[in-house]
């Protein structure tokens, strides 16, 4: 009787590690399913960028970089709204 | 009957993982989607379209707005290594490979992956609306626009950073 005990402690014992190990799997992760809302989308083209050449002045290159502020297009999206 | 039991025992604890399997950030997507899809069937032809242009207008500018700033990090990645080049300053990335140099070069590569890092998720961002009733649907569709303009905005202000560091160590 005790042999059968520790027989079956040690398989539930067994088959918790076994199944811990297949969740943790790095093979359990899978890809995100395209968004359905968004499968229609065209994005506009993105600008070629300027070589930075070694007669560039990195000051100039680096001032010309400041992203423009993106207000006007969140209006846009809520000016939308209030068509609906 | 022992091996029965055991058998019985193991079959038991591997079917249980389809009874508490872990909800991934995937499974929060796919179940907001199915809820969208399952309640704006409830709303107006006009505004189940009116719905689907915003959402897909979303999903545009944040394209955009990413290409846009992944663009940007890359010249600013350009410029940091023409730095580099032009004052002959060797950089090893850290000497254990853990842990980073604190020298201002290091420092500045840090900001950089960083925005290249928080630009990247927002890239991959989906924005999916939470429906509450269809008398609510402008205050849900604002409530959407605020949660990715702060998303957005947060992206920017990782590469406006990362710009200011390369400045700072350029104009040293």
């Amino acid at each position: 009787m005790k042999s059968y005990l520790i027989t079956v402690i040690l398989v539930i014992i067994l088959a918790s590690l076994v199944y811990l190990l297949i969740q943790s799997s790095p093979s359990k992760i899978t890809l995100i399913k395209p968004n359905t809302l968004n499968t229609q989308s065209t994005p506009p083209p993105t600008p070629t960028p300027i070589p930075i050449t070694s007669g560039s002045n990195l000051s100039d290159e680096i001032n010309k970089l400041s992203p423009a502020d993106f207000s006007p297009d969140y209006e846009k999206l809520t000016k939308e709204v209030q068509s609906f | 009957m022992k091996y029965s039991l055991s058998i019985i025992l193991i079959a038991l604890v591997f079917f249980s993982k389809y009874s508490f399997v872990k909800a991934t950030p995937l499974d929060a997507v796919n179940s907001q989607i199915e809820i969208y899809n399952q309640t704006v069937k409830t709303y107006s032809n006009s505004h189940q379209q009116a719905l689907t242009k915003l959402s897909k207008d979303i999903a545009n500018l944040n394209k955009q707005k990413t290409d846009a700033l992944e663009q940007n990090l890359q010249t600013q990645g350009d410029i940091l290594d023409e730095y580099v080049k032009r004052n002959k300053i060797s950089e090893n990335g850290g000497a254990d490979g853990i842990h980073r140099n604190s020298d201002s070069v290091s420092q500045t590569r840090y900001y950089l992956t960083f925005a290249h890092e928080a630009v990247a998720y927002q890239a991959a961002k989906n924005y999916i609306f939470y429906l509450t009733s269809e008398n609510n649907i402008k205050y849900d569709a604002s409530n959407l626009i605020a949660s990715f303009e702060t998303d957005l905005n947060y992206a920017r202000s990782q590469v406006i950073k990362s710009q200011t560091t390369i400045k700072n160590l350029i104009s040293k």
